[in-house]
């Protein structure tokens, strides 16, 4: 009998304890679900106006865009101009050039110079002058031989110019252009 | 050992209770069950919250340099337009002769080139000129409002006319291949 009473007891205490947890966990329920409701809200008006006032972030996504494919288009370009004023500044008055022209020497782009000089001292000074330039890599004599002098010209020679490692073309991320030097 | 005499009447009341029982066991859980989720999207809207707060100071903060983004893109825009057309391309390279004072004799467009996100015109450019201004010419392409990348080059000069340079230019423009 007194074991029955016991089983009673526990039962009945059970029985208690889950109608006081019950409403306990129902009260924090809706709490919870009242809070959770709110910022749904607030996070769906965020949304809103971030789908509304997106002009900017998508102006970025789209400059970050466009800055790729300029770059990536242009890839490893050479400054040509640079190439060209060197080539002029160099050049010793008794030296003419004829032809400049782009060439590929085991897939790499050359310049080619044909000229003429008023002696072939006058190209070796010439090749001196552009060895010092650190634009380029190395210059390659092809040629220089006697001709017959016109307009004090007795000597015609040809040029190898060989660049070297080609920069890849770099927009500055701030907006106007640059070189990376790297 | 003594037997428990257990009536009728109280086994049906014992087992109405057990029933009960279980159906608040079973509520209780329930109950739990729910409220732990709730506790889980809570937290999950939470974080989301704290990330679109983050991303909103972003956009307001962005907002405030909006012009100058905008005239980013434009410049962009310029550089490698979206518009297929070569009629713009040519009105450039043409301002550009004009400026350097060149005498333009050709200036034809080839086939498109279909790249990975872009579209390449190969452009021949063919003009006379003075040295230092295709020096210039030459800068320009490669630095202007609308980058060109030079493939070939050629130039030669002609004794009766020393200070006239005869230049031939193979250039690639681009032109944004993604669809409005």
């Amino acid at each position: 009998m007194r074991r029955y009473k016991f089983y009673l007891a526990t039962f009945i205490l059970l029985l208690m304890g889950v109608i006081i947890i019950l409403p306990i966990v129902g009260i924090y329920s809706i709490k919870v679900n009242t809070r959770l409701h709110a910022i749904k809200n607030r996070n769906k008006a965020i949304e809103a106006y971030i789908q509304e006032n997106n002009i900017p972030l998508k102006a970025l996504e789209n400059i970050n865009r466009l800055e790729t494919l300029v770059e990536k288009a242009m890839d490893k370009t050479q400054d040509w101009g640079q190439y060209i004023m060197i080539l002029g500044e160099s050049r010793p008055n008794e030296v003419i050039i004829d032809i400049i022209k782009t060439g590929l020497e085991e897939d790499e782009t050359v310049l080619t110079i044909d000229g003429r000089a008023q002696s072939q001292g006058a190209v070796t000074a010439y090749i001196a002058e552009l060895e010092k330039s650190d634009a380029l890599e190395s210059i390659k004599c092809n040629y220089v031989r006697q001709i017959a002098s016109q307009g004090g010209y007795s000597a015609e020679f040809q040029l190898i110019i060989y660049m070297g490692q080609v920069e890849q073309f770099m927009l500055d991320r701030g907006g106007a252009y640059e070189e990376n030097t790297n | 050992m003594k037997r428990i005499q257990i009536s009728p009447r109280d086994l049906v009341l014992a087992s109405v209770f057990a029933v009960g029982l279980l159906v608040f066991i079973f509520l209780a859980i329930n109950q739990w069950t729910q409220f732990t989720l709730a506790i889980g999207d809570l937290r999950l809207e939470e974080e989301r919250s704290k990330t679109l707060a983050m991303d909103k100071e972003y956009l307001i903060r962005l907002g405030e340099k909006e012009d100058a983004l905008l005239e980013q893109m434009i410049s962009l825009e310029e550089m490698m337009p979206a518009e297929a057309g070569t009629s713009k391309l040519i009105n450039y390279l043409n301002e550009l002769l004009v400026k350097g004072n060149f005498h333009a004799l050709q200036l034809d467009t080839h086939e498109f080139i279909k790249e990975d996100g872009y579209y390449a015109i190969p452009i021949k450019i063919v003009f006379e000129g003075e040295y230092e201004k295709i020096i210039l010419f030459l800068k320009e392409l490669r630095f202007g409002s609308r980058p060109f990348k030079i493939t070939e080059l050629y130039m030669d000069r002609n004794d009766s006319l020393p200070s006239k340079v005869h230049c031939e230019i193979l250039a690639h423009g681009f032109v944004d291949s993604k669809e409005k």
